[in-house]
């Protein structure tokens, strides 16, 4: 009978324990530990140090503690974003804590926390977002916030606005440019690199000629920001744009969108596509490059620093994109950037936009410049003055030619972006396939376009 | 004290049944709800406030060209791999389970027809995406028969590509099968056979008089479950083609992510999951029923 009861006892004890384990996981995510090894990794190493230097530096919001959902963490050099936030809690006695997941992860883990409530102050975004961000109220209107903590509007060279507002301020900015394999060149004798389209036909042809493929597009709909970065990054750079004069969006009556449709088209009937480009994902693209399948890509500057670490024999070139025939004016060069946004639960809204502007102006815009030169970027500050004379002699060249042209991205703040670039992509496809004629290409493209303008 | 002691005996095993029912309401019931009340709101968990919108989600999903292709490529994919799995699966059990191979040669055998099985679906896409890229592999092989040319675009060309990711997701899928049907095989009672042998039987009668009918019970539920699991596949199939190209290889699954997290319509996302959860449902019914035949 004893034995019974204790059983008994030790059974609802147990029981008692599991759902008490249970619920205590499932509470809120202020008590909760850190769900990732870097913001353990922040609060303990915070929790080792002392208070802040600085009183009198201090100022507002001492003893706040702001969250920052980000990718960059993941990106960059082990530990350099835990050392930035660390620097901030010195100087400002401002705690940020670092709630890191990779690029893919962090949109769906901030509507996660949007869904739930326990979203973090500070979230990094990318352009394809914020329209939608913005509209859906996740992000806030840091315009009206600009002006309530004096925050200086001439500190960053560029802001993501929707309807006049606004709602991100990126940090870095990442260039497109094109890359050359420099031996594949040299092997098909050429000795000069393209600048026109005509060129570059040219080319091609001597690079098929001995075997390899010339260029290739990642048309990939997993991910498909394929058609902002390569496809459109191409028209871009000869001023062919899918918004007209007015800032609306109009490629059915635009000739120069429809030569270039047709111009990439004949490109890949020649065979100077490499094949399967709907299933191609940029890593493909940048794989097949790297081990000397393809001679020209459009890609981020910022995979120097990876082609070097893992194709180290590869023989790179920074090579300007080749524009129209008879374009002369100055080309335009896509750019992704690190963006940061401020959202609409957060309860240290002034506090998150004093850190974005800290980082921002931090030692006369050393922090910024400091953060591209390791990121291979450019940084959006304007007091900002990287020195890029150590860096790697390529991305010097990337640097000159960004310096030469100008940043750009019509997909930042686009409504709906992901929709329309995946849309663009397929109506894409089935042009290059044969399947459908140019007028019916861009009609389908204006007429999801339209749908989401409410046209 | 009688009350107290006959509630506590009572109590106990609910006590004991807590810990299962409070993790199954928590990981199950309350996200199936949580997914419900999304499918009849509009603009749910972006929007503070969600406003309750009836079957007005449900209409414009079943209202959707896209849907309806996904449902179309959902139906390829699982009926032709289904199948195929049950075919592949009892060829494979009989030749395991033979006696003109040595115990050596059947365990060597087995080992390498479990493989698929064993990988990881990252492994399984990286793989296949490797080897049937153009000039990959495969297109090097078949290109000796004249059955491709050395740049057959398998997963980018939209003739070919649903084709291929049924293709993949049969290689991986037909150990299950092998696996349990083998166990079935070698618990069918040898009197059966000795007896079929002794009235003239030959081996095909055998097999559809003896085989087939012992192995009734297995077949049916591993085709249930096979039906439900492969209903569900994703990671293969968005790694493979992304649902591309132009919504070629997009399956319910693939539909049900993008709405989600490509186009941040929640509500709908959640709409087409209950539609998918219901047809899920159904055949789930269907296999408790055969389960409990088996029982009886």
């Amino acid at each position: 009978m004893k034995k019974s009861l204790i059983k008994k006892l030790f059974s609802v004890t147990l029981t008692g324990v599991m759902a008490f384990a249970l619920i205590a996981c499932g509470n809120n995510a202020e008590e909760a530990p850190a769900q990732n090894g870097n913001l353990e990794e922040n609060v303990a190493e915070e929790e080792s140090k002392g208070e802040p230097s600085d009183s009198e530096e201090a100022g507002t919001g001492e003893g706040v503690t702001l969250e920052w959902q980000q990718w960059w963490a993941v990106e960059a050099p082990e530990g350099y974003v835990q050392n930035m936030v660390d620097k901030y809690y010195e100087e400002t006695g401002v705690r940020v804590e670092l709630l890191s997941a990779p690029f893919a992860d962090t949109k769906t883990q901030i509507i996660s926390g949007v869904s739930t409530g326990t979203v973090a102050d500070i979230v990094s975004v990318d352009g394809s977002w914020v329209y939608d961000f913005a509209d859906q109220g996740v992000l806030t209107n840091m315009s009206t916030l600009m002006d309530a903590t004096g925050f200086d509007k001439s500190l960053p060279a560029s802001t993501w606005d929707v309807n006049g507002s606004t709602y991100a301020v990126p940090v870095l900015n990442f260039a497109y440019p094109m890359f050359a394999n420099q031996d594949i060149l040299d092997e098909c004798g050429v000795t000069e690199l393209p600048k026109t389209w005509s060129d570059f036909e040219e080319v091609c042809q001597k690079i098929v000629d001995k075997g390899y493929y010339p260029y290739a597009l990642n048309l990939d709909t997993s991910s498909p920001s394929g058609i902002q970065n390569v496809y459109m990054g191409f028209a871009w750079a000869s001023d062919i744009k899918m918004k007209n004069d007015n800032g609306e969006f109009d490629v059915v009556n635009n000739p120069e969108l429809k030569e270039y449709a047709e111009w990439i088209k004949s490109l890949n009937d020649k065979g100077y596509i490499y094949p399967g480009m709907s299933s191609l994902t940029e890593t493909d693209m940048t794989s097949k490059f790297s081990s000397g399948n393809i001679c020209f890509i459009i890609n981020s500057a910022a995979a120097i620093t990876a082609w070097r670490a893992d194709a180290p024999d590869l023989n790179l070139t920074a090579a300007p994109i080749p524009v129209k025939d008879d374009f002369t004016g100055e080309s335009a060069m896509c750019v992704a950037n690190w963006s940061l946004g401020i959202t609409e639960n957060s309860e240290h809204k002034e506090e998150a936009m004093k850190f974005i502007e800290w980082l921002l102006n931090a030692d006369d815009g050393g922090v910024c410049a400091d953060l591209a030169v390791t990121q291979t970027a450019f940084p959006n500050s304007t007091l900002a003055k990287p020195d890029y004379s150590n860096g790697d002699p390529v991305f010097q060249d990337v640097y000159a030619m960004y310096q030469s042209g100008y940043p750009y991205n019509e997909f930042t703040g686009m409504k709906e972006a992901n929709t329309i670039m995946t849309d663009y992509i397929d109506e894409l496809v089935t042009y290059m396939d044969g399947d459908t004629d140019i007028d019916t290409f861009m009609s389908n493209l204006q007429a999801t376009l339209d749908e989401v303008y409410g046209k | 004290m009688k009350k107290g002691s006959k509630l506590r005996k009572k109590a106990a095993p609910y006590l004991f049944l807590s810990p299962t029912l409070i993790l199954m309401i928590v990981l199950l019931v309350i996200p199936i709800c949580l997914v419900l009340k999304y499918s009849f709101q509009d603009n749910a968990i972006v929007v503070k406030a969600p406003e309750f919108v009836g079957f007005e989600n449900y209409e414009k999903i079943l209202g959707d060209e896209d849907f309806w292709n996904a449902a179309k490529n959902t139906v390829f994919f699982v009926v032709v791999s289904v199948v195929a799995h049950l075919v592949l699966g009892m060829c494979f059990a009989l030749l395991l389970n033979t006696d003109y191979f040595g115990t050596r040669t059947k365990t060597i055998a087995r080992v390498i027809y479990v493989l698929p099985w064993v990988f990881t679906a990252s492994v399984i896409a990286i793989l296949w995406k490797l080897m049937l890229q153009p000039h990959g592999i495969v297109d090097y092989l078949l290109s000796f028969v004249n059955l491709a040319t050395k740049d057959t675009e398998w997963l980018s060309s939209r003739q070919t590509a649903l084709a291929t990711i049924t293709f993949v997701n049969i290689w991986c899928g037909y150990p299950f099968y092998m696996i349990s049907i083998l166990a079935g095989l070698q618990g069918i009672s040898a009197d059966l056979f000795e007896s079929a042998a002794l009235d003239g039987a030959n081996t095909w009668k055998t097999f559809w008089n003896i085989t087939i009918p012992q192995l009734k019970p297995i077949l049916i539920s591993i085709a249930m479950l096979d039906f439900i699991w492969t209903i569900q596949s994703f990671s293969v199939i968005w790694m493979l083609t992304g649902g591309g190209p132009v919504k070629s290889t997009e399956t319910l699954s693939i539909y049900i992510y993008k709405l989600a997290f490509n186009r941040t319509q929640y509500a709908h996302a959640s709409t087409a999951a209950v539609i998918v959860l219901a047809v899920c449902i159904i055949i789930a019914v269907f296999y408790v029923k055969q389960q409990r035949k088996v029982r009886e």
